[in-house]
Formats: C-alpha cells, sequence, structure tokens
C-alpha cells in the first residue's frame, strides 16, 4: 500500500449562526477553500465523502440534498454518519479509499447547520427511544454524569476542569476561523450558569453552524499537487457499547474506546513513548471534563494526572506537547465537521500553515475524534 | 411468560429552522413583496438556473453572477395527479395535478401544483403560467399553482 | 412531513448583508412505533405485572447486565430468555448529574420540565449501571456513593417510566 496524504484544506468560519448561507451554500464554501488549497478543481476530484447528523437539519438524505455544494454531480458520493465522530470518520474513510487504489483523489466534506435545530433535542433523539431517550439530555446531561464520576474517582475539582476550559478559549484567539473569541478567567467559569452539575456554561462546548473539507491523495497524485503534504502514518477506532450503563462497566476513569484506539495507531505508528514523540495533539474535548477523562486516555500520563498536565502547563502552547492549539471543541463545534476541524488543524500543524496557532517543528501530529455512546477515532499524521 | 411484545408508541417531534440563505432569500423576497419569478445565469454555461443558487451545479467553477426575471409562464415537461389522500403533507385536497414545469428561459424545471384545470385535459406540452397566493408570506407556495394560458 | 407545520419568519441580516434574510420554520412531528424485541418485552412485563426489576446473567462470564439482552457485551456470547434473573430493585449512585437548562423534548417537542436529577445506578450485584431519573433535584444533596431504591408507579404500563425514579435510602451509603 503507498502512502495517502491530506493535500488541501478548508474550513469556513464557525459562528453560532450563519443565516447568509443555506446549507448547501455552507457546504460549498468548505469545498472551494479545500480545492483553493489544493490547486484543484472539482474535475480533479475522483469520489466524495460527506458527513452529517441529519437529525439537525432535518434533511433526510441530506448527501443529495447538498449535492450542488459538495460538487458530487456524476461522482461517487457517499455519506457519513456516526454522531460526533462523523468528521473523523469521514477523514478515516478518505484513507480508506484512497488506500484501496480505487481512487486517486478523494474529497471528504463534513459540515453541521446547527442553529437550525435545537442541539440538545436532536441528540436525544439519537438514543435507544425505548430505554434512555426519555432520561438522555442531550449530550450536556451524560458528560456531566462521567464528570461526576471524574471527580468521584481522582478528587478532582471544578477549578481543575475551569483551568481546561480558560486555556482551550485562550488558543482560540489565535485562531481566526473559531466560532468563540473568549478573554476568560477561571473565575469566570465557575462564575458561569450551572448547566448540569458539575458542568457549567463555560465548561462546555457551543453549538456552530459550519463545514470543513479535505482532499485526501495517493502518494504520487499528492506529490505532483504540493511538497507539502500531511501524509497519514496510521489510524484506528473503536466503538462501545450503546447503554450508557454499560460505558462505566470494567474502564473506571478512562474513555475505553480512546485507550485502545491510541494504543493500536501508536503500535501501527511505531510509536514507544507518545508523549515525547508526538509534537502536538488535536483531541475532541465536548467539555473541560471530558478533556480530563481523555486526555488520561491518551497514554501520555497516569491516570488522574491530566488535571496536574494542564495546571503546570505542559499541554500549553508553550508546554511539551500543546493540546488544541485551535481552541479544540470548546471553542467550536459544528458536529459533522467538529472532528474533520480535527484532522484539519493537526495537517495544518504537519504542514506550518497554521498562522499564529502554529507550533514549532510539527514532524508528528495526532488528531482524535469522539462520538455516540463513547465512540474514538485517531490519526496520527507525519510530515 | 405471555409471548406478548411490547411496543413503544411516541413520536419524534423537533422544531426546525431552515436558512434560506442570501440567494434564497432574495427569490423568496421578491416573490412576496412583487410577484417576481427570479433565477440566476452561470457566466461560464450561459444557462439560466432555476431555483436559483450560488453556484452553477454543472460548472463549478465562478459564482453566478446575474438575476434574470421570468415571465412566469412555461410548459408542462412531464405530470401525474395525485388521487390518494396523505394527511397533513398534502397541500391541497386531492385530486390535484402536481408537474414539472419548464419555466420560459430557463434550464430546469420547477416542480409545482397544476390547477385551475380540468385534470382529465393535462398534457405534456401544455403551456401554463403562474398564479400568485393572495396572501403571500415568503416560501413556495406564494405561487398557489400554474394554470393553462 | 407527517404533520409539518410551516411558518416564515424573517429577520434583518447583520454586518455586510443589506438584504432581508429568510428562515423557514417547521415543526416535524412524526409517529414512530418502537419495538422492544424479545428481551426488553419480558423486562416490561415483570416490572409491570410484578414490580420486578430482570437483568441477564451471561451463562459465561457470570456477570449480570441490566436490562437483559441478547448478547454479553463483555464476551460477545448468546443469551437466552432462560438466562434471565431477577435483580435487585436497590443500588448505588456511581455517577450523576441535575439538568437545569431548558431543551425539546424530542418525545414531546416542547420544552422539558426541568431541572431533575438523573443517575448511574449500580443495582447491588449488577455489572453495569442503569441510567435512570434520581428523585433528588438538589445536586448538594446527592453524592457518588449515595444508596438508592426503585419508587414504581402504582398504575404500570410496561414502559421504563413504570420505575418513576430512584430515592435516597437515608442512613446508608459512604457520605
Ligand atoms: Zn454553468
Ligand atoms: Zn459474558
Amino acid at each position: 500500500m503507498g502512502r495517502v496524504g491530506i493535500v488541501g484544506i478548508g474550513q469556513t468560519q464557525f459562528r453560532s449562526k450563519r443565516e447568509d448561507v443555506n446549507s448547501v451554500e455552507l457546504v460549498n464554501e468548505a469545498v472551494r477553500a479545500a480545492l483553493a488549497d489544493a490547486q484543484l478543481t472539482i474535475k480533479d476530484i475522483d469520489a466524495i465523502i460527506i458527513g452529517n447528523m441529519e437529525h439537525f437539519e432535518s434533511i433526510n438524505y441530506s448527501e443529495m440534498w447538498t449535492i450542488d455544494g459538495s460538487g458530487g454531480y456524476m461522482k461517487p458520493v457517499m455519506k457519513i454518519t456516526t454522531g460526533g465522530t462523523t468528521g473523523s470518520t469521514i477523514a478515516c474513510a478518505g484513507f480508506y479509499q484512497v488506500s484501496s487504489g480505487m481512487f486517486d483523489r478523494v474529497l471528504v466534506i463534513g459540515w453541521e447547520h446547527l442553529s437550525e435545530s435545537d442541539t440538545t433535542g436532536a441528540i436525544a433523539s439519537c438514543s435507544d427511544p425505548i430505554w434512555e431517550r426519555s432520561v438522555m439530555a442531550g449530550a450536556v446531561g451524560p458528560l456531566a454524569i462521567v464528570a461526576s464520576e471524574y471527580m468521584r474517582i481522582h478528587g478532582t475539582t471544578e477549578e481543575d476542569a475551569a483551568r481546561v476550559a480558560v486555556q482551550a478559549h485562550k488558543n482560540a484567539l489565535n485562531n481566526p476561523y473559531a466560532h468563540l473569541h473568549l478573554d476568560i478567567t477561571v473565575d469566570d467559569v465557575l462564575n458561569s450558569a450551572m448547566l448540569s452539575y458539575p458542568m457549567k456554561l463555560l465548561d462546555m462546548c457551543p453549538t456552530s453552524d459550519g463545514a470543513c473539507a479535505m482532499v485526501f491523495a495517493e502518494d504520487k497524485s499528492a506529490r505532483e499537487i504540493t511538497d507539502n503534504v500531511a501524509w497519514v502514518k496510521s489510524v484506528a477506532t473503536r466503538h462501545d457499547t450503546a447503554f450508557f450503563g454499560d460505558g462505566g462497566l470494567k474502564h473506571g476513569d478512562k474513555l475505553r474506546s480512546l485507550y485502545l484506539a491510541t494504543e493500536e495507531a501508536y503500535t501501527r505508528a511505531g510509536i514507544k513513548n507518545p508523549f515525547k514523540e508526538l509534537d502536538v495533539i488535536e483531541m475532541y474535548e465536548p467539555s473541560s471534563w471530558s478533556a480530563l477523562t481523555w486526555v488520561d486516555s491518551l497514554h501520555i500520563c497516569e491516570p488522574g494526572e491530566a488535571p496536574k498536565l494542564f495546571e503546570e502547563g505542559v499541554l500549553s502552547m508553550k508546554g511539551e506537547l500543546p493540546l488544541n492549539p485551535s481552541g479544540g471543541v470548546i471553542s467550536t463545534n459544528p458536529i459533522g465537521a467538529t472532528g474533520a476541524v480535527r484532522v484539519a488543524e493537526a495537517a495544518l500543524q504537519i504542514r506550518g500553515m497554521a498562522d499564529r496557532r502554529q507550533v514549532p517543528d510539527v514532524e508528528l501530529a495526532m488528531a482524535t475524534g469522539f462520538g455516540g455512546s463513547g465512540w474514538s477515532d485517531v490519526m496520527i499524521l507525519e510530515r | 411468560m405471555s409471548d406478548e411484545y411490547v411496543t413503544l408508541s411516541t413520536k419524534l417531534a423537533m422544531p426546525y429552522r431552515y436558512v434560506a440563505g442570501v440567494i434564497g432569500s432574495k427569490f423568496f423576497t421578491e416573490l412576496r413583496d412583487n410577484k417576481k419569478i427570479l433565477a440566476r445565469r452561470c457566466p461560464e454555461c450561459k444557462r439560466v438556473i432555476m431555483p436559483p443558487r450560488e453556484y452553477c451545479p454543472k460548472c463549478f467553477s465562478v459564482k453566478t453572477d446575474e438575476w434574470v426575471e421570468l415571465s412566469g409562464e412555461g410548459s408542462i415537461e412531464s405530470f401525474t395527479i395525485i388521487r390518494y389522500t396523505e394527511p397533513k403533507i398534502q397541500p391541497v385536497e386531492p385530486p390535484y395535478a402536481v408537474g414539472v414545469i419548464k419555466l420560459d428561459g430557463t434550464d430546469g424545471g420547477l416542480t409545482h401544483i397544476i390547477g385551475d384545470v380540468d385534470l382529465d385535459k393535462i398534457e405534456v406540452g401544455m403551456r401554463v403560467k403562474a398564479v400568485f397566493s393572495d396572501e403571500r408570506r415568503g416560501n413556495i407556495l406564494d405561487i398557489g399553482y400554474f394554470k393553462p394560458i | 412531513m407527517v404533520g409539518a407545520k410551516v411558518g416564515v419568519t424573517s429577520g434583518r441580516a447583520k454586518q455586510e448583508f443589506n438584504d432581508e434574510l429568510l428562515r423557514i420554520t417547521m415543526m416535524v412531528d412524526i409517529p414512530y412505533n418502537f419495538s422492544a424485541g424479545t428481551f426488553g418485552s419480558i423486562f416490561f412485563r415483570e416490572l409491570k405485572d410484578s414490580r420486578r426489576i430482570m437483568g441477564i446473567k451471561c451463562n459465561k462470564c457470570g456477570e449480570i447486565f441490566v436490562p437483559p439482552r441478547v448478547l454479553c457485551p463483555e464476551c460477545l456470547v448468546e443469551l437466552s430468555i432462560d438466562d434471565c434473573i431477577e435483580v435487585s430493585s436497590e443500588g448505588t449512585v456511581e455517577g450523576f448529574t441535575v439538568v437545569n437548562f431548558p431543551f425539546i423534548d424530542p418525545n414531546t417537542g416542547k420544552v422539558r420540565n426541568y431541572p431533575y436529577g438523573t443517575g448511574n445506578i449500580k443495582l447491588d450485584g449488577v455489572s453495569n449501571l442503569l441510567w435512570h431519573f434520581l428523585k433528588e433535584s438538589d445536586y448538594s444533596k446527592i453524592h457518588n456513593g449515595m444508596r438508592v431504591r426503585a419508587v414504581f408507579e402504582d398504575k404500570r404500563v410496561g414502559l421504563p417510566s413504570d420505575i418513576r425514579y430512584f430515592e435516597t435510602i437515608e442512613g446508608e451509603g459512604e457520605k
């Protein structure tokens, strides 16, 4: 199998409401930016993968509906819907399709027009209608329950979580695409509205409108397009069981799917010491609390050490292993695109194109996706 | 234990707000306020695109750059008569006709209701014109139906 | 769309857009009939007829899961209805939250009443957790390790809501 690389990246402006564009035009904005970055036209694209969570817009068959925007006219188009991981799954699928040898250049697009529905209600409608829908409160409720578990196991405080949110928002100030640009303090987070104990408003990600597109290309084709390619080194995915109550079974304080997916991705990439070898991580953290549990699952520290890493600045822009220079999901969350933004931002770091949020000399970057009842995608990129 | 299986009868109910965007909003406000039907011209292939779009779906290159006002007249390209009843989703009482109408000067057809017509006399190629609703609210039913000329 | 109610609202666009931008508002309201299936039906029948909470014991690893299901989530062994057993209606709160914000309940299309407490409850002897409502909705009065018991509805219809909520057992459990 030859190498596969990312040669074009396009993001829209992410905002709470993009009323200037319908969903087709929103998709198109990202597609156009990705094609321009790769200096390609739609004629150069062999296949298209589009990802979105249909119930946020109530457009069943969204890959058909958005075809004028995606450029899929008379091309093979595939739609992917895997919850929060949608955006990272389209990246994995782009890699799979090019790796198969069937296509040389695949355009992947993740998008969401979240302002068109009530996000929490729409997420609640994902859960099992008989068993869990009536108790489900979107993503906030279950993430808050996980947070309370983490607090109990590790004695973590609300200040520990608040510090994570402050770092994410601080990083987002360097990212012109980010939805929220908030210059806030730990006290601001602690004093923000209590959404769902212990989750406060500023602990939680926003709901954003926007899209992200990338062009994946096979080795030769990629090198013809540009000499600045973000090469895929490894990918791994793990899904968990559906019932929320099963999640707490045997993995206690860790996100089991992320723990196992990163382990596999490191092995495939030949990474022995991820903390030393990785230069930057773009991790899907839907809330400050989640970031603590998720960091504990990356094999870069002992269980319960995540709060200390944040407090000591190890994961800050100037730290040993910067986490989410983009501002992460805490600053921007267009659900079907969110995972794609993680991959795109990691690729920008590899390509040295991240402007004010660039980490110096990035050779190896990791992106993760999170969704559903605790699913994880991992993609490791190299220069 | 009995062999009775349990079923939960419920519903999925959610409010949505669909955004028309700049191009769509212009089309619908002109329709609502001035009874005008507007399309967009592609600068590359010169086709007049209806419904209007920001980019030509075929050329996919440069932005459509010109609004074109249509006469509201056109020809029936194909049609069917709806005779079944499906409560809640039908815009008018059945039986009624729905057709693809090729508006003069455009490429592609608009799917709409054919009204004020003897249903047995509708045929392909028949000339029709738009009849606007008296109460217009900025949606596609501001055109009430198309009727034979 | 079944039951679609259509309305149009408009707002003046901000910033660079001088023209009016339109939004179409629509209530999508579609009826569904969801099947609980063989194992779910056992759970709901026992709940309705006998106020019993049923789980399933894996015939390979011996772990007990609620609700009963066809596959053991740990060892993926196929289970049968003969593996269903009654489990305790008392347990311990392992994780909890109090939802304190408005959102649309997809079951009704309307804002769900709040605040309300929910928790991941480890029923005694059961390996996994059951996610359900807590009677208590003041988060300062809930803690992990707290002991709770199921309160059943007097009129039961064979649905999860037949367990009204879990109430605190005073004087038991960790503080
Ligand atoms: Zn054209
Ligand atoms: Zn088992």
